[in-house]
């Protein structure tokens, strides 16, 4: 936290070093959010772009409330449920391209297992509602607290909990008998 | 691990390790490269809007003191006389019985405006209690301002501009009331008036001298008070009782040169009840209250024109509108600062140069206009003529002195773009 104020008091006086460190800090999670939310893989640039670049035009009156990471997190998740609702990219072609991704060194059968499993999360994913969906990723991927979820969303820390529990145990089902849990 | 954490293990197996192999081969450089300069636009933009919030900040405040310190000043001596504070060798009390009846007062001296020392004069017409006819005059060079508590009203009339500007109910008569007010609360009579006074009051200090030259016994009161800001000290002749001269300061220091400086203070002179009365001079143009706040409506909305929506030729028809309106606010002044901003930001630099030409010809015999021959400078300087920016730069410095913090914008800023200029 002291980090990050500093960062931002570095970042309002217009220090590009500071907002690389801020983007290298924080881009690992706002990958995984936005790999998360979004049902394109090749939207996470795009989505990180417009987040990045309109963060990036508040410096010199950026006020930093609470956590910046979480600040972050959540204008990913906004920007990536837009992306989606927008429908340019709405083809499903998340887990086809994940394959590529992850685990170079497993072997081939063991990279389709692997490809078969995230392909069934994301799909079960997508099947949530976006505000459960939203809570799930935040709290999961952006490492959130339910009470600074509420607070950059403007909900309260109750329905911000009541999301996550209904989203978690539709998952649930959802992947019941799909994936062994 | 319950089936909740499994879950979670696999959200975090599944998309913490993708996500980053997955992400585009140059990604980072073309976010960062887009992120850099919007960040510097909009440090760049951000410096500006707060030079000019700044530069407004300056100005109404500047403007407001005037009429502020005049009345708190007035109100002050109507107080001082009316109440007192008691001791052994001098109270208000004593004060009070050499004026039996005050009818009014006529303080003279040397005031503060913008920073030029001007002689004054300053009539104060006390209320009688029944009527309530408090009234003020205040004279110098540059102004005179006549406020009414009887109808509220304020007039301004500007001699060298041609210009009255009539206001009702407007701070100025709120100060004069509450002051006036203040003296009213606890009338003489009562006897309570130490301690009303004490509660107006801070730092109530007073102590008896001899002035060593003329040899008489004099009490040296000062005191602040926090809400308007001021300090205040005055001087009684103890064997008069009466008040001798005094000074205001807009700080609660009694630091640099007072507001106002009362040399002198003449008690119950005849003066005709039509002395507050104002007229206005022939061939004079009138301001209202509602030309006023039409300019500041107009103001406004080319605000959140040139801010919000960089709409900035539709600012600019809004600017002018707030100043042929309204020539002699301080908002028109501003309002043709902006109209210069809008040709800068339209990409019309000779207009832009212009612009803040004919603002500083039309208020050439106005200090403070730094803000102005400093954007003046800035646009040569974009122009490459280097000369006529360095002269705008000293202008800027010339204009501001003794209004600005030396190392704050424009100032610091100017001074920074003289010694560039003169280091090429």
């Amino acid at each position: 936290m002291r980090e990050d104020r500093v960062l931002t008091r570095r970042f309002n006086a217009g220090d590009r070093d500071a907002l690389r460190r801020i983007y290298e800090k924080y881009k690992p999670a706002l990958l995984s959010v936005a790999a998360a939310l979004l049902n394109d893989p090749a939207a996470v640039e795009d989505v990180l772009h417009d987040v990045f670049v309109r963060f990036a035009s508040q410096a010199g009156r950026f006020r930093l409330n609470g956590s910046l990471k979480g600040y972050l997190a959540v204008c990913v998740a906004n920007r990536a449920r837009n992306v989606n609702r927008e429908g340019r990219h709405a083809a499903a072609g998340w887990p086809g391209e994940v394959k590529s991704g992850p685990s170079s060194d497993a072997g081939p059968c063991e990279a389709a297992g692997r490809t078969e499993q995230r392909l069934v999360v994301a799909q079960a994913l997508t099947q949530l509602p976006d505000e459960q969906r939203q809570v799930i990723v935040l709290h999961v991927l952006g490492a959130m607290r339910f009470r600074q979820i509420a607070r950059q969303t403007g909900e309260s820390a109750n329905t911000i909990a009541s999301r996550y529990r209904y989203g978690l145990a539709k998952l649930q089902s959802l992947l019941n008998g799909e994936v062994a849990l | 691990m319950n089936r909740a954490e499994r879950i979670k293990e696999l959200l975090r197996r599944t998309f913490q390790q993708s996500a980053e192999p997955a992400a585009p081969a140059g990604m980072d450089e073309r976010i960062l490269s887009d992120a850099s300069t919007s960040m510097r636009e909009a440090v760049a933009a951000h410096q500006t809007v707060h030079r000019i919030s700044h530069w407004r900040r300056i100005m109404r405040t500047r403007a407001a003191k005037l009429t502020t310190a005049a009345a708190v000043l007035a109100a002050a001596f109507v107080i001082m006389t009316w109440g007192g504070s008691g001791s052994t060798a001098w109270s208000f009390e004593q004060t009070i019985e050499a004026i039996k009846q005050l009818r009014n007062l006529h303080i003279t001296g040397v005031m503060d405006y913008w920073s030029e020392p001007l002689d004054f004069n300053c009539w104060i017409r006390c209320p009688d209690g029944a009527s309530e006819l408090g009234a003020m005059r205040l004279e110098c060079e540059r102004v005179t301002m006549v406020a009414r508590l009887e109808d509220e009203t304020v007039f301004f009339y500007w001699p060298r501009e041609k210009v009255v500007l009539i206001t009702k109910q407007g701070r100025e008569i709120e100060d004069l009331k509450f002051w006036y007010q203040a003296a009213q609360v606890s009338p003489w009579l009562t006897g309570k008036v130490v301690e009303t006074l004490r509660l107006f009051t801070d730092d109530w200090k007073q102590t008896v001298v001899t002035d060593p030259a003329s040899g008489k016994e004099q009490v040296h009161v000062t005191c602040s008070y926090r809400p308007s800001n001021t300090s205040i000290s005055f001087v009684v002749d103890t064997q008069t009782k009466l008040i001798e001269r005094g000074k205001m300061w807009m700080n609660l220091q009694q630091k640099g040169e007072p507001q106002f400086d009362g040399r002198t203070v003449i008690y119950n002179q005849d003066i005709s009840d039509d002395f507050f009365e104002f007229q206005i001079p022939p061939g004079a143009k009138v301001i209202t209250q509602e030309d006023i706040e039409q300019c500041r409506t107009l103001f406004k909305q080319a605000e959140d024109l040139f801010h919000n929506q960089n709409k900035y030729a539709e600012a600019m028809a809004l600017y002018k509108q707030t100043h042929d309106k309204c020539p002699h606010l301080n908002l028109a002044v501003e309002s043709l600062m902006m109209v210069g901003l809008c040709h800068d930001r339209l990409g019309e630099y000779d207009k832009e140069i212009e612009t803040y030409l004919a603002a500083i010809r039309e208020y050439s015999l106005r200090r403070g206009l730094g803000w102005i021959y400093f954007y003046l400078g800035s646009a040569y300087m974009g122009q490459g003529q280097n000369q006529k920016a360095l002269e705008a730069f000293e202008s800027c410095l010339t204009s501001n002195e003794g209004l600005s913090d030396p190392d704050k914008f424009p100032l610091k800023d100017a001074r920074q773009y003289i010694a560039k200029i003169k280091g090429q």
